[in-house]
């Protein structure tokens, strides 16, 4: 008869196993989860219905104002007593035939204002802005911007760096550089803030 | 009357406050959508939790011991959001739930009870939104201009921000596997101020460790997908 010696045996307890950390699965999912959070959560400075790359257009009525959806919108605006445009980085805006048009914008835009009672602009760096046929014309730009003015009462430009600003047959030209420095005449009725 | 009806004279016999509590923020936008999401829900929880059943843990000994769940998560807005915005929007955000009990409202059934604040970035599409709208806000500029600076276009795209804060009611089904249920109510923010709405969801977590798990979150105004971390 077989005896079994049951203090000799190994008393071994089999608790269940907590599961290990499933690297593999976290390695997949992680950079999933940063990755999507990097692109879902890109700001978006416009708040408008026009996409990037697309031509949003406005005419008649008594408002318009555009608003872009983030960058690189092709807005215009025309034949209305109030227009404006609100746009990130990488825009255009046309404005005509208004009482009044204004643009805010980020860098490397590019404004066309003509042909109104008035134009503002906030825009940022390396701005184009062109005012013509205006009474007043008002604009505050970043560094290494280009503003034109002409056949314009009232000319007003406000540069946050180097800027040149070129007046032609206009009433008034105020150009306010940000260092307090006064603008340099670069010939050719050009002005400037920093170098010509 | 709501629940008892969804739950039938079988079902888990719920305390009359959370009865209210979950068919108060069933009413609003919404709530049809939202009333077929928690009946399923709460079906099937009824369903994987009978008296007698053998495969459910009873005891909170047996439940994860934690105080806090912090989660960051992806989210997405797959209905129209309360407020403004419209369509589907996408986004980040993150969750903090407090453990307030381990032993949650039904004696049968291995249940907990935590609350839960979070910060939810997301972007609205939008959709047929018009192409204009109006300017919302102005500076002054130079020469005595008036810039628009903010153009509120109806139906165009909006970011909101949505703090939720819920009541989590955990189900602690198998060892790796727990689902939940989390009424409570979202404070959000866009650009045409502050608001406030109900929010209801339907959740389950697949433990991945000791520490993390998988937390999928299906409700409105989001849903969740996201890595939690038990502290």
């Amino acid at each position: 008869m077989a005896v079994v010696n049951l203090t000799a045996m190994p008393i071994t307890s089999t608790p269940q196993q907590p599961p290990g950390l499933n690297r593999g699965l976290v390695r997949l999912f992680l950079p999933i989860l940063l990755l999507g959070g990097l692109v879902l959560s890109s700001s978006c400075r416009g708040d408008g219905g026009c996409q990037r790359g697309q031509l949003c257009e406005c005419s008649g009525g008594t408002d318009c104002y555009l608003g872009c959806d983030g960058d690189g919108c092709d807005q215009t605006c025309f034949s209305a007593n109030h227009c404006g445009a609100v746009c990130g980085n990488d825009c255009s805006h046309t404005c005509h035939d208004v009482n009044d048009c204004t643009s805010d914008c980020g860098d490397d835009c590019n404004v066309s204002c003509h042909t109104n009672m008035s134009c503002g602009a906030f825009c940022g760096a390396r701005c184009v802005y062109e005012c013509s046929n205006v009474t007043t014309c008002g604009v505050r730009v970043g560094p290494a911007s280009t503003v034109t003015c002409s056949q314009v009462n009232s000319c007003t430009v406000e540069c946050k760096g180097s800027c040149q600003v070129q007046c032609l047959n206009v009433g008034s030209c105020n150009v306010t550089c940000a260092d307090g420095s006064a603008a340099v005449s670069c010939g050719g009725n050009t002005v400037a803030c920093g170098p010509c | 009357m709501l629940i008892r009806r969804i739950l039938g004279h079988h079902g888990p016999r719920l305390p009359a406050g959370l009865t209210h509590t979950v068919e108060g923020v069933l009413v609003g936008r919404g709530a049809r959508r939202a009333a077929v999401g928690v009946a399923l829900a709460l079906v099937g929880l009824a369903a994987a939790s009978p008296v007698g059943a053998q495969t459910v843990p009873r005891r909170f000994e047996d439940q994860p011991a934690y105080g806090l769940e912090l989660e960051p998560h992806l989210v997405a807005g797959i209905a129209d959001p309360p407020g403004p915005g419209t369509a589907q929007g996408a986004g980040v955000g993150v969750r903090g739930s407090f453990v307030v009990s381990r032993d949650g409202f039904i004696n049968e059934v291995n249940d907990s009870i935590a609350i839960g604040f979070g910060l939810d970035a997301l972007h609205y599409r939008g959709q047929n939104g018009s192409l204009y709208g109006r300017c919302v806000r102005r500076q002054p500029g130079p020469g005595g201009t008036s810039v628009c600076t903010e153009v509120d276009v109806p139906g165009g795209p909006r970011n909101y921000l949505f703090i939720p804060a819920v009541m989590q009611w955990n189900f602690w089904l198998r060892p790796q596997w727990s689902a939940f249920v989390e009424p409570g109510l979202a404070v959000f923010l866009t650009n045409r101020g502050l608001g406030a709405a109900p929010s209801l969801s339907v959740g389950g977590r697949m433990q991945i460790s000791d520490t993390f798990s998988l937390v999928f979150r299906l409700g409105w105004p989001t849903t969740t997908l996201g890595v939690s971390v038990r502290l």
